[in-house]
């Protein structure tokens, strides 16, 4: 019954506010006197009230529409009944304050203008004017407040499967592998390392506890991927969270929006160390390949020096060809490096099993990658960075049955490493961006010499990688 | 699917308010109109018209009952008051937000003076439009409320004041809603 059909683009227009909205509409609106549809994007423009000075500029998603609108619409009228109160109010959720009578601070919540700033100033006519066009938005339609998603059922179904499936494999490999094992069981360590890879997960807390000791076996890597693996998590937390305070920028609608402050160079210092936790890349590349994330950066290239000693140190560590290939399901899908196919190809060939990976290479010869680390790393990229971000939309993209179309978003951060945008590159993309697992606009993402605008591309095979954006987009 | 509207025009506010909610909103909806009377100088004919033009007649079809709807403020003076049922405050605030609508120009202009000044640090009595709404609003307040309730000076030009600020609100799309949920949360 939620089945939707194509985009609506709507406009509305107040003196100093303008409002532009791409909806989809739902089928229930048969059952309605309205239609009602659900606001994938929107723009928000809040010109000045003497009509001098840059308008300020919000954009953002269905996610963060819904609460920008309420918190609006609530403040509005709880200042017409001179009853403004904040005991409730959630730093991450969009609200309001009132500086006198005439003018309110709007406090963007996770959000940001198209200048990195996280509170927009509003006069009273600028206040009406906002209540206005959401008035002329309720009039014409009716917004959903949850979100559509018909392919909820289809995607568990396709889980379903694809644990089957696996199971299906385990078992015949097994089958097939059993009696050479029980043969070769008395031979040595060596004839034991393909089981265990297979079976890592259950031998993982002795891994763990052997990977402490001096002695750097396979599954000192296997386990150390699995630190890597949760280790985005962990620095997600601790690299954000001094950022709002730190960063907590307004700028007025009446004009002059006050310039972004760029994060704090020593910052992305931290990060760059869990790195040096991650596991001995496994192929030969991995000494040239820091010296790609450096392509890609537009800026810090005082990270550089600190970096590159870093990594040469687990390249001159003992390696095993033997990492527990279980683990390397991720990282195949982001084999293709930013420097070339060649080195994504090159790994395929050393990896073996490489169906998926080279599937990848083929599809984006242009395109940059994940961020060229050896591919035993490439399954823990650096927390908060842009390679994080591609990694999780990675996990999250889950295509549609009926695409077959590459869906290219352009991301646009802010000076300050704030996702601020995602522009589709087409109706097609901006039909598909609710369903594309491209975090929210206002998550803070701190690239440090990553791109301001990256390209993202979202394959209809599953993979996703990235490229540079041309800076006019 | 929504109920047919109603002929009627008034009964298509939403909420119902009690009968001891009522007292607050005449008071309320007659202050929002000494607001407008000040600011843009309307007087009944205007009022009346309006209410013609909203298919209102019945509830306000000449002056002396426009009158005695405003004389039901529990703050004016005099006798004779009467009992304003929902009805008819529901035909006062349609009537207001109309009249704010047509004068909506003339209301923005005087809210934008209002925050020029107040970002200037000027009184807002030195500005020429917002100074001869001020005195008419005063003027208006001392003539007719019982003088039992007058406020201070102070306290008259931030009441005259706010209410200028809330007519930018109720003159737009969704003024009617607005004023009608304002007058009814504020008079619980």
């Amino acid at each position: 019954m939620t089945s939707t059909t194509l985009l609506t683009p709507l406009r509305y227009d107040s003196p100093t506010v303008t409002l532009e909205v791409s909806a989809r509409e739902a089928a229930v609106s048969q059952w309605s006197d309205k239609p009602v549809v659900q606001v994938l994007r929107y723009q928000l423009y809040i010109r000045p009230l003497g009509g001098e000075g840059d308008p300020v500029e919000l954009r953002g998603d269905r996610a963060s529409f819904v609460p920008l609108m309420e918190a609006v619409q609530a403040y509005i009228q709880a200042q017409l009944l001179g009853n403004v109160h904040g005991s409730d109010r959630l730093p991450s959720v969009p609200y309001l304050e009132p500086q006198g009578l005439t003018q309110h601070s709007l406090h963007l919540g996770h959000l940001r203008t198209s200048t990195g700033a996280s509170t927009i100033h509003l006069g009273a006519v600028q206040l009406a004017d906002f209540g206005e066009v959401l008035d002329q938005l309720d009039a014409a339609v009716r917004p959903l407040p949850v979100p559509l998603t018909p392919t909820r059922q289809r995607r568990s179904w396709k889980r379903w499967g694809a644990v089957a499936a696996g199971m299906v494999a385990a078992v015949g490999v097994t089958t097939t592998l059993w009696p050479n094992y029980q043969t070769r069981q008395g031979v040595g360590d060596t004839a034991l390392e393909a089981p265990t890879a297979e079976q890592a997960p259950a031998v993982m807390p002795d891994a763990e506890s052997e990977a402490r000791s001096p002695q750097p076996e396979t599954a000192t890597d296997s386990t150390a991927a699995d630190s890597a693996e949760t280790t985005p998590d962990a620095g997600n937390l601790t690299g954000e969270a001094a950022s709002p305070t730190e960063r907590d920028e307004t700028t007025s609608a009446a004009g002059s929006p006050n310039p972004p402050i760029n994060p704090a160079a020593p910052q992305p210092a931290p990060r760059s160390t869990p790195k040096t936790t991650a596991p001995a890349p496994a192929s030969t590349p991995s000494a040239a390949e820091p010296a790609a994330p450096a392509d890609e950066a537009t800026t810090t290239t005082p990270d550089t020096p600190d970096r590159a000693p870093e990594v040469q140190e687990p390249a001159s560590s003992p390696q095993t060809a033997t990492r527990a290939p279980a683990r390397e399901i991720a990282p195949h899908r982001n084999a293709p490096t930013a420097s070339s196919t060649e080195s994504a190809d090159t790994l395929a060939a050393n990896e073996g099993d490489t169906e998926e990976a080279g599937a990848t290479a083929e599809d984006s010869p242009e395109t940059f990658a994940l961020p060229t680390e050896p591919p035993n790393v490439a399954g823990a990229p650096e927390p908060g960075s842009l390679a994080a971000l591609v990694e999780m939309v990675r996990d999250r993209w889950q295509p549609p049955a009926d695409l077959n179309q590459t869906l290219i978003y352009t991301l646009v951060f802010a000076a300050d490493g704030t996702l601020v945008d995602v522009i589709p590159a087409d109706d097609l993309a901006a039909q598909y961006l609710d369903r594309t697992g491209i975090p929210e606009i206002g998550t803070e993402w701190r690239p440090s010499g990553d791109p301001q605008q990256v390209d993202l591309l979202l394959h209809p095979n599953g993979n996703v990688d990235f490229r540079d954006a041309a800076p006019a987009q | 699917v929504e109920s047919p509207q109603s002929p009627k025009p008034a009964t298509n506010l939403g909420p119902v308010p009690a009968p001891e909610q009522l007292d607050s909103i005449k008071a309320q909806l007659d202050l929002v109109l000494l607001a407008l009377e000040a600011l843009v100088g309307l007087g009944s004919e205007a009022m009346l018209e309006a209410a013609q033009k909203l298919g209102l007649a019945d509830l306000m079809g000449d002056r002396v009952t426009l009158w005695r709807l405003r004389q039901a403020s529990p703050l004016r003076k005099g006798q004779g008051r009467k009992k304003l049922d929902v009805d008819e405050a529901r035909g006062l605030v349609l009537v207001s937000v109309h009249l704010a609508q047509q004068h909506q120009t003339r209301i923005r202009e005087a809210v934008t003076l209002l925050e020029t000044a107040t970002a200037q640090n000027k009184p807002p009595h030195r500005v020429a439009l917002l100074g001869d709404y001020l005195d008419a609003f005063n003027n208006f307040y001392e003539d007719r409320m019982t003088p039992d309730e007058l406020p201070t000076p102070e306290h008259l030009r931030d009441l005259a004041l706010k209410l200028l600020v809330d007519l930018v609100f109720y003159s737009q799309t969704g003024g009617t809603r607005r004023l009608w949920l304002a007058l009814l949360e504020r008079s619980r």
